[in-house]
């Protein structure tokens, strides 16, 4: 089983936000290594998705399996009932995100930045974790800027620091929610650049982008989703390439410049 | 002039009584006023909002007079400065737990939500992301709620609390000069009530220059 | 409890709590009207008047209200001014009140854009009629709310004048429980009366917020 089941496994996940239904019965598999990009219009469901995805808002119906097991409820007295937040967090560790407004913490240099839930959360000590910190900051090529503070970075940096942040926890799935939209177009090349080193490297990431660019050569697979489905998946090139729905090919043509 | 100069030394006692009490009523209010907010958050805290809309709304001379007057009827005699302590951290309580509550209310909610991606546990969040960010944001209503409250503590002369307006009282009674006293008393509580706000200003600009502006620089 | 201390001072009471009115009514008036010119000196042409007044505002900030009252009852009939309590207690709490809404006062000057300043001044209009015809009716938005929110303060503040042998709310409430010794009844009944009154002043607030805040006509 272990060999063929995939990393992440969603089915017929229905989310309501008030009397709305954001996500209207989402499914579809994420593979280990895989790198997927989740494409639509904003109001699709996009990052409603992404968030349901680590459980930072529980979904109201649907499951997600992680290596072949369901998250987010817990079988107690017999009962199927919800997990705690408490529950979750160790999911979450393994499934880490990046957000669009990065979301550093403000009190807290670069360093501090990342190496906060690694020795806070896992426990692990701060030698090690310091050492390895160092790393990913020369990884995302911001070696020299590990005392500086968020606010004295630019957004570009601080959102390499905040990919360093998450992958400081090992995780073995990263989400990546429209990372580049809040950044001038010539800071978003270096996070990109960020992007493919580590779909190079083989690392599982499922993304919210609209650098079509990016996804078009870089993604294993893109899904198209429109007012809370899934319109069309696949290999980008063929699906982006020969849209089979007028939402797709309405998308595309708003996308291209 | 003369009283003051006689009276000196008594009026140097006062000052650190008034200071010494400012120091405890702070410590003691600001920590139930945190804990109140913390306890409040994210429910409908009706006990709370009542509390602090009556120890807002009543005068401190009120309060300060129920604790000394009533309390020893209902056998609680905390003498002179005991009720006054206690009547300022009754009404220093709610004024800091509304300044707590409004400042949880402005953290920003994307800081809460990268702690809980990193799947740090409530306690920890609170700990090492969210009060840090609240420490910045009621750092200027936390100071000057405590500058105007060191003033308030001149109403612990109607309690006969030995502090400086206390003995300013005293010495009008044997003094030719009143305007002098009154004035230098006023000065006292000035300089007490200048040297908040200025390590305020001190604080919040090395706090700005060093993390940023308070409401988060994303 | 014996609530007959209450029944039986039901006049003095009464009068108490017209007397805070009365006194609480009379410095909200009194330190507006000396506010004013102050926070216009503030940001004023001249130097010495923008020291002055700057000096000012900071001493009555930093001050207690109970020294102010003190420097009026027991401080000014040295340089031969001699108030009655009442007067005297007025005078001290307009002088603390007033250090603050000149504060309000001048940030709600300053809101106004200078441009409005420049066309009026290109419109001829001379500089008092600039204020009163231009200025104030915009100012006035952004003045009320903080403006009535120290409402609530000066209500509590003119408990004070208690201290100073005026018997309003808590001066005729100390004096009864002297007299009686039914400190609980005496000081419920006072508490419950300030409330009351500080309950009508935030509904006055939200009214003048409603009536002025974004979106009002």
């Amino acid at each position: 089983m272990s060999g063929t089941e995939p990393l992440l496994r969603v089915e017929g996940l229905v989310k309501r936000l008030g009397a709305q239904e954001v996500l209207k019965g989402i499914d579809f598999v994420v593979h280990r290594g895989e790198v997927v990009a989740i494409i639509g219009a904003s109001g699709s469901g996009k990052s409603t998705l992404l968030r349901c995805l680590n459980l930072l808002i529980s979904p109201d119906n649907g499951r997600i399996l992680w290596k072949g097991r369901e998250v987010g409820w817990v079988e107690r007295g017999g009962k199927r009932i919800r997990a705690t937040e408490r529950e979750l967090l160790p999911y979450r560790t393994e499934i880490a995100m990046v957000f669009q407004s990065f979301n550093l913490f403000p009190h807290m240099t670069a360093l501090q930045n990342i190496i906060e839930a690694p020795v806070m959360v896992l426990g692990r000590p701060k030698a090690e974790v310091t050492a390895e910190a160092e790393a990913l900051l020369a990884k995302v090529r911001l070696g020299h800027r590990k005392d500086a503070y968020p606010h004295q970075m630019s957004g570009g940096e601080q959102q390499r620091v905040a990919i360093a942040r998450a992958l400081a926890m090992k995780p073995e799935a990263l989400l990546f929610d429209e990372v580049t939209s809040a950044l001038d177009p010539e800071l978003k090349g270096e996070v990109l650049a960020v992007m493919r080193d580590l779909a190079a490297e083989g690392m599982t990431t499922i993304s919210v982008s609209h650098e079509m660019g990016f996804v078009r050569s870089v993604a294993d697979r893109v899904i198209f989703m429109h007012k809370g489905r899934v319109r069309e998946s696949g290999d980008p090139k063929t699906v982006l390439a020969n849209p089979q729905t007028p939402e797709l090919a309405a998308f595309v043509e708003s996308v291209t410049d | 002039m003369d009283v003051l100069l006689r009276q000196f030394p008594r009026f140097l006692d006062a000052i650190w009584l008034t200071l010494w009490m400012f120091a405890v009523i702070t410590v003691i209010a600001t920590l139930l006023g945190l804990a109140l907010a913390l306890w409040a958050e994210g429910r409908r805290a009706r006990g709370l909002d009542l509390y602090t809309w009556v120890f807002r709304g009543l005068p401190e001379l009120v309060v300060l007079l129920f604790c000394y007057l009533a309390l020893p009827y209902a056998g609680i005699d905390l003498g002179s400065i005991g009720s006054a302590i206690l009547a300022f951290v009754l009404v220093g309580t709610a004024f800091h737990a509304e300044i707590f509550r409004a400042s949880l209310r402005a953290v920003d909610p994307r800081l809460t939500e990268a702690a809980r991606s990193l799947g740090m546990p409530p306690g920890l969040r609170l700990r090492r992301v969210v009060l840090p960010q609240v420490a910045r944001i009621a750092l200027t209503p936390w100071a000057t709620f405590l500058a105007g409250n060191v003033k308030m503590l001149s109403l612990a002369s109607a309690v006969s609390v030995g502090e400086v307006m206390m003995v300013t009282r005293q010495s009008l009674a044997i003094s030719q000069d009143p305007l002098t006293l009154i004035l230098f008393a006023g000065a006292v509580y000035a300089a007490i009530a200048s040297l908040v706000m200025i390590a305020e200003t001190l604080i919040g600009g090395w706090m700005t220059r060093r993390y940023g502006p308070a409401t988060g620089g994303t | 409890m014996d609530w007959s201390v209450i029944t039986g001072n039901a006049g003095l009471l009464g009068r108490a709590f017209l007397t805070t009115l009365w006194v609480a009514g009379a410095t909200i008036l009194l330190s507006v009207l000396l506010a004013f010119p102050l926070a216009v000196m503030r940001d004023g042409r001249i130097r010495a008047l923008r020291w002055t007044a700057a000096v000012f505002s900071w001493a009555m900030r930093a001050t207690p209200a109970l020294t102010l009252l003190f420097l009026s009852y027991y401080g000014l009939p040295q340089i031969g001014i001699y108030l009655d309590a009442v007067p005297a207690a007025i005078a001290g709490l307009t002088f603390s009140a007033a250090g603050y809404n000149m504060e309000y006062i001048r940030a709600g000057l300053r809101a106004v854009p200078a441009t409005q300043y420049e066309a009026a001044r290109a419109l001829g209009m001379p500089g008092w009629m600039i204020l009163r015809r231009v200025i104030v009716p915009q100012a006035i938005r952004t003045i009320m709310p903080p403006l009535t929110s120290n409402l609530t303060l000066v209500l509590k503040g003119s408990s004070l004048a208690g201290m100073v042998a005026v018997t309003e709310l808590t001066g005729a409430g100390m004096a009864l429980i002297s007299e009686t010794y039914r400190p609980f009844e005496v000081l419920i009944v006072i508490a419950l009366a300030y409330l009351g009154l500080n309950g009508l002043l935030i509904r006055l607030q939200k009214l003048v917020e409603r009536r002025l805040g974004p979106g009002a006509a």
